[in-house]
């Protein structure tokens, strides 16, 4: 039990100074000004129209983003879910493809079909695309790509908490009412608090996204810190400009948890092969195969193919690969060594929210999740203020701030996955390890981790991606000659040709695509529990 | 008046047949105990009827009409007109005592006035009026188990199906609980088709007792046919 307390509570300990103090220490420097003590920073940020105005655009990004990924993510998500549509899982893999590439790409593959030199402009002369180039380069463009960017997080939360209601209270209902009458009474109030956490999440994410907006050119608090520290390197500015988001994150996080806590009722672990209700579409499905297929094309299929048409020539991927060779391989490193680290972190994160061993667990839960829908760019300045001195260059100089970044962000990521696998492994495992003299570490490595190696090796792939296609934190952290393929990409787009753009963007999808392959096959032999 | 029947029905599950050849009369108004231990098949047999799975072979009717045939299901559960108590209850958690209960009554299309009415009637009947506004998570297990079988009774169906609603209480509340379900019976007149493994609760409520093994009955007989085999 002792050794077991000393290791959670040094895994805290960890999590505090990788994630918890660049944020008390970014929060302490937007309080200094020259010398001491200064609100000038916020003073600033209040009385000028133009940070009203970066706040309704964030705010009215986010709120549209979030709107329209629910109206149109929850209703996928019940299609593909519940009902006997053919090929839903070829359409949920097509579906939840955006999610897993930088935003910024997808950005990118639109202005490819709709900018002023895109596939639109061939199609419809180029008044009309000039229009709609307008539409790009602003609002509703930024709204567009981050629908079907962060849409599947809806849709995927609606796949997996329709599989997580009691069957039961669906059959109990089917008994005087029809399918469509039980979906809308008793499944959808039931789902209802984890759609609304993923509508949540996702609100918070389009609050915090970088790149997407810097490319369409449309001012929000991230692209003004950003712009206030790399291009004027304005410190004080470049932090109060971070701290609006932070809070915001931690006010919307708060309400959230006040209002969505314990209303998860009759929500169960999936069982094994336990059968849900199916609504039979009969004569609809014909009409609404048609509809998804549209929808899919639309959002997924033609910007990914615009990538592709745009590369063009093999010669464009030789070019695009010589360019971007290093940045590939550092990407690649980093990821592989960042989700490691995160599966390890989040392995005794997860147990130890899912135990509940120390009394800190709750504080530590919120923590993980306060920081994975805490903007990239707040952590990323919290972490540059933390680092940048001179005791601490070893760590500043080098890549370890990259990784160090992906662990403050993406740890409630392995930590859920931990969370998840262990609640599906009886109690009694390690309670008859434990009876039979076992201690904590053994038990751990003999009963616990190959009971979880599933779950542990999907938490590793998933973060794996998310390492992969980070853009926020490497930007504002890399070292000199040190940079990620996301980064690369980003800045080839200011000077860069088009083809080679292009080419590079599908060298970056094709190097998420291949572990989410991965993920894939483990999530299918997962529905097998270990110990059966 | 027969007012369910099957057919020799046969299902399969994964390949491992969980019901062979089953044949049953149900009349009106009887209070039919289908006995036998863990996966015999009894609840299949609920599943059967209820529509939520259909036979691999035989034919199951209801009121006369074929409901389902090898393979196919004919009536959908909701026009069958009958009420099941699960064994976890399945009441839904987000609607109140009384949104439990107007359920199946607005499904029907009944007015409001009339919905209000019949609610009212069954939940005196169960002595659980004062709880209308209460949401099932703040209610005991015995208050829970009378707003089940209330839930079920006010859509006044043609048969009433039940998988060992009981299995989870005490001795004391099962037996109380008991009574008040022969009482509702006296009452409403209402077919009950009544799953359990338990010997005692099967005597306690059955006119007919079903016993079921493997997959197969063992043997149909009354009840007082039934006691007389059980003394020593």
């Amino acid at each position: 039990m002792r050794t077991r307390r000393i290791i959670l509570t040094a895994v805290t300990l960890v999590l505090g100074i990788v994630g918890l103090a660049p944020m008390i220490v970014m929060f302490a420097r937007s309080l200094m000004g020259d010398g001491g003590f200064s609100l000038e920073g916020y003073r600033k940020l209040l009385t000028t129209e133009r940070s009203w105005q970066l706040l309704g655009n964030s705010l009215e990004l986010a709120l549209l983003t979030a709107l329209l990924s629910t109206l149109v993510g929850l209703p996928l998500g019940l299609l593909l879910g519940k009902t006997d549509l053919p090929l839903r899982r070829v359409f949920v893999m097509l579906f939840t493809l955006p999610l897993v590439i930088p935003p910024y790409i997808i950005a990118v593959s639109w202005a490819n079909v709709l900018g002023p030199q895109g596939l639109a402009a061939g199609l419809w002369g180029e008044p009309t695309a000039r229009v709609i180039g307008g539409l790009l380069f602003g609002l509703p463009g930024c709204v567009l790509v981050l629908v079907s960017t962060f849409m599947p997080a809806i849709l995927l939360a609606t796949l997996t908490f329709v599989r997580t209601v009691n069957p039961g209270l669906e059959e109990a209902a089917r008994l005087s009412a029809r399918p469509l009458r039980v979906l809308w009474d008793i499944t959808m109030p039931l789902i209802r608090p984890g759609v609304l956490l993923a509508a949540t999440l996702v609100f918070l994410l389009a609050l915090g996204e970088l790149g997407v907006p810097m490319f369409l050119r449309y001012n929000v608090f991230p692209v003004e810190s950003f712009a206030q520290f790399s291009a004027f390197y304005n410190f004080g500015a470049a932090t109060a400009a971070a701290v609006p988001l932070a809070v915001l994150t931690f006010v919307v996080l708060g309400v959230e948890w006040f209002v969505l806590r314990e209303k998860s009722q009759a929500l169960r672990p999936v069982p094994a092969g336990g059968a849900t209700m199916v609504v039979q579409l009969g004569r609809r499905c014909v009409c609404l195969f048609g509809l998804v297929s549209v929808l899919c094309a639309l959002v997924v299929v033609a910007p990914m193919l615009s990538l592709l048409v745009q590369a063009g020539s093999l010669g464009a991927y030789l070019r695009a690969l010589h360019a971007v060779r290093d940045s590939l391989l550092h990407s690649l490193l980093l990821a592989a060594i960042g989700a490691t680290g995160l599966t390890v972190l989040g392995f005794f994160v997860g147990y130890l929210i899912h135990t509940r061993a120390l009394p800190i667990w709750r504080a530590v839960d919120a923590g993980t999740v306060l920081l994975f829908a805490l903007p990239s760019t707040v952590i990323g300045m919290g972490l540059i203020v933390l680092w940048n001195r001179p005791s601490t260059n070893f760590i500043y100089a080098t890549p370890l701030m990259i990784l160090l970044g992906y662990l403050a962000q993406y740890t409630a990521l392995t930590g859920r996955v931990t969370v998840a696998g262990l609640a599906l492994v009886p109690p009694s495992m390690e309670e008859a390890a434990a009876s039979a003299g076992a201690g904590w570490i053994r038990r751990l490595g003999l009963i616990v981790l190959p009971l979880l190696k599933h779950a542990l090796l999907s938490g590793w792939l998933i973060a794996y991606i998310f390492c992969l296609r980070d853009t926020g934190i490497s930007m504002l952290v890399y070292p000199p000659g040190y940079d990620t393929l996301a980064v690369r990409i980003f800045t080839l787009m200011a000077n860069g040709a088009p083809d080679l753009i292009a080419a590079a963007c599908v060298l970056m999808i094709a190097t998420t695509v291949l572990p989410l392959v991965g993920v894939a096959l483990v999530v299918r032999t997962q529905g097998r529990r270990p110990w059966q | 008046m027969a007012i369910i029947a099957f057919n020799s029905v046969s299902k399969a599950y994964q390949g491992k047949t969980v019901l062979h050849d089953f044949s049953l009369v149900v009349e009106s108004g009887q209070r039919v105990v289908i006995l036998g231990p863990s996966g015999c098949g009894k609840t299949t047999v609920l599943r059967l009827l209820a529509g939520f799975i259909a036979p691999d072979i035989g034919t199951i009717s209801i009121d006369g009409r074929v409901a389902a045939v090898t393979g196919k299901i004919l009536q959908s559960p909701e026009k069958r007109h009958l009420s099941m108590v699960f064994q976890d209850l399945a009441l839904w958690p987000h609607l109140t005592v009384e949104g439990n209960l107007e359920f199946g009554l607005k499904a029907q299309g009944l007015p409001r006035s009339q919905r209000v009415q019949r609610i009212t009637a069954m939940l005196r009947m169960v002595e659980m009026d004062a709880y209308r506004r209460a949401r099932p998570a703040e209610l005991s297990g015995g208050q829970q188990q009378r707003i089940a079988l209330a839930r079920a009774l006010v859509l006044q169906p043609k048969a009433l199906l039940m998988d060992e609603p009981l299995s989870n209480l005490d001795e004391e509340l099962s037996q109380h609980l008991r009574g008040e379900l022969l009482r509702l019976h006296a009452r409403l007149g209402f077919t009950l088709i009544y799953v359990t493994h338990d010997r005692a609760e099967a005597s306690d409520i059955a006119t007919n007792i079903v016993c079921m093994r493997h997959g197969r009955i063992e043997r149909s007989v009354p009840i007082e046919e039934f006691k007389i085999g059980q003394r020593p």
